[in-house]
């Protein structure tokens, strides 16, 4: 050995005995504690990460599930309709029950049909539930009372529990101002289904659509609503939920329900409930469109289309949550908060996308960029998925070396 | 243990209280002034422990190991100096020793653990090859370069001495 050997042997030496040696079975007993975290002894970070997680199921779920009525929704509930145009000058009244005697239709439970209510009422062809049907009447409230009253006597035991068969989550029990439709199955006596009813405010004016889901055919013969009707569900049944216009000389306010459409006269005298298209005189929607009396159609149109990115925003939901479910069954193998941080976008995007629907309602545009984000948000997703496979669905991200070591710990074993 | 050793050696609790004085001078020797030696020499144990496969040559395994994670350390550290360089501060949080000087800092981790095998150790280098995952030729030219910079910075060393006193 060279002198200058020497001189690099005694600096190397000098380095290599730096420091305090931690001891071999202190070295070995953590190396071990972190390369085995989960056999019976989950790490000390795998709790705060479940609550994390189970925290972004929960806001995931309020963000995917249809009818949740919270800042998370993410789609109306089917037949929940946006708000009306303020001016909707329809004053809801109290209701009425409608007595057909003809089989498979409702009976009256009062009687005194308003004078301008439907006189002419035909039966559904189709073994269709029967339905009883409360009718807007001008100038007069029915009360909750009043409405348990009715259905009382109609032999139903205990009606308070039918307000709770409402699912379109505006249920008020204690409102004391209730519009009321109940829907009932074949035996109205006992096969009760659906029982709907909206609050009216101090004003008189219908905050929420009355009508959801009848397929029932009321009509007063009045052929040329059923035909605007049945052109507004062909043209654009999945945007054009509520509208108001001038047909006929008559003030209707149409609703759309998926294929059924109700449509109610402006002075709340006379309504028709279509079913389905069923065909008709042709009656364009533009020229509908251009006889609707709403000031401010074309913005509000606006604001049902921008709420159709909403489908994207699903897919987004049920995509996040079965990542979070399959992580949090995984979550055995945290142990230090480094293995949090590939979670920390997954929790945001779950964040935004439950964000969306919120963002949307305020400002469509903001709302559509926000989409985007999102389905940036998959993307990445989808590529921690495929990281977390390659990675022998561990979850933690291993740093280049420990790849490289076990890469070379397998092919030194397959070898 | 030469890694050619057809003789597998699982890797125990006695085992590893015999591997671990020279791993950790090893690791105090391939780390930087701020890394800590049982740190590497702890993580590179955590891999094989983690790993799916027992290997074959624990040793081999751990030396290489050790080299790979002290040379990723030393990467992320110098991409934090770079982003951060007002953070970043002074990058040692350790005492530096007097033998800690710029020669073996100025060195990559691998160049100083071939340093390490061939002139504390007195390995050859084949042997060296093989514990390091590199090949002969490669270790002896890093050796050669090693060896001939370590020349260099002694002699300013000592000149800059020469020129102090006299």
């Amino acid at each position: 050995m060279s002198p200058m050997d020497t001189l690099e042997r005694e600096l190397l030496d000098a380095r290599a005995d730096r420091g305090e040696a931690r001891g071999a079975p202190l070295v070995w007993a953590e190396a071990q504690r972190r390369a085995t975290p989960t056999t019976g002894d989950a790490g000390p970070w795998a709790w705060p990460y479940r609550l994390v997680l189970v925290g972004c199921l929960l806001v995931t779920a309020f963000g995917v599930l249809p009818g949740t009525n919270g800042i998370f929704t993410t789609r109306a509930a089917d037949g929940e309709l946006p708000p009306a145009p303020p001016h909707l000058p329809l004053v809801i009244g109290g209701a009425e029950l409608i007595e057909v005697d003809e089989p498979g239709w409702t009976r009256s439970l009062s009687a005194g049909l308003p004078s301008e209510a439907p006189r002419t009422v035909h039966a559904d062809d189709t073994a269709r539930p029967t339905r009883i049907l409360a009718v807007p009447q001008p100038n007069a409230i029915v009360s909750r009372d009043q409405i348990l009253s009715d259905l009382a006597s109609i032999g139903l035991d205990d009606p308070e529990s039918f307000v709770e068969l409402d699912d379109r989550g505006f249920v008020t029990v204690d409102a004391p101002d209730l519009m009321v439709i109940a829907e009932f199955g074949q035996d109205p006596d006992t096969d009760v289904r659906r029982y709907t009813f909206s609050d009216v405010d101090e004003t008189g004016a219908r905050p929420l659509p009355l009508v959801a889901h009848l397929d029932v055919v009321i009509d007063d013969s009045s052929a040329g609503w059923r035909t605007i009707v049945n052109n507004l569900l062909l043209e654009r049944p999945e945007t054009i939920e509520y509208v108001t216009a001038e047909v006929d000389g008559r003030s209707v306010e149409v609703t759309l329900l998926g294929e059924v459409a109700a449509v109610w006269t402006l002075d709340g005298d006379t309504f028709v409930i279509v079913p389905e298209p069923t065909g008709g005189d042709e009656v364009a929607l533009t020229e509908l469109v251009d006889r609707i009396e709403v000031a401010d159609t074309a913005a509000w149109l606006a604001e049902v289309d921008a709420a159709e990115p909403r489908d994207v925003i699903d897919v987004f939901g049920v995509l996040a949550t079965i990542v979070l479910v399959g992580i949090l069954f995984g979550s055995e193998r945290v142990s230090t908060p480094r293995q949090l941080i590939p979670f920390a976008f997954v929790v945001m995007g779950v964040m935004l996308s439950g964000l969306n629907p919120l963002l949307i309602e305020v400002t469509p545009t903001v709302g559509r960029w926000w989409v985007a984000i999102n389905l940036a948000f998959v993307v990445l997703l989808i590529g921690y998925v495929l990281g977390v496979r390659r990675n022998g669905w561990r979850l933690e991200w291993p740093t280049i070396a420990e790849r490289e070591a076990r890469d070379e710990a397998e092919r030194a074993s397959s070898s | 243990m030469r890694p050619d050793d057809p003789t597998p050696t699982p890797l125990g609790p006695d085992e590893w209280r015999r591997l671990y004085p020279r791993l950790r001078r090893f690791a105090a020797v391939v780390a930087d002034a701020d890394m800590e030696p049982d740190d590497l020499v702890q993580d590179a144990l955590a891999s094989v422990l983690a790993s799916p496969a027992d290997p074959r040559h624990p040793e081999a395994y751990l030396r290489a190991a050790v080299v790979r994670h002290a040379t990723d350390r030393r990467r992320r550290a110098a991409r934090w100096r770079d982003r951060l360089p007002r953070l970043a501060g002074p990058t040692s949080t350790s005492d530096r020793y007097p033998s800690d000087d710029e020669l073996l800092a100025r060195m990559a981790p691998l160049d100083r653990a071939v340093l390490h095998l061939s002139i504390v150790e007195g390995r050859p280098h084949d042997e060296i090859a093989g514990l390091l995952g590199l090949t002969a030729t490669a270790v002896r030219q890093r050796a050669h370069r090693a060896r001939k910079r370590a020349r260099i910075v002694v002699e300013d060393e000592r000149t800059n001495l020469r020129e102090v006193l006299s």
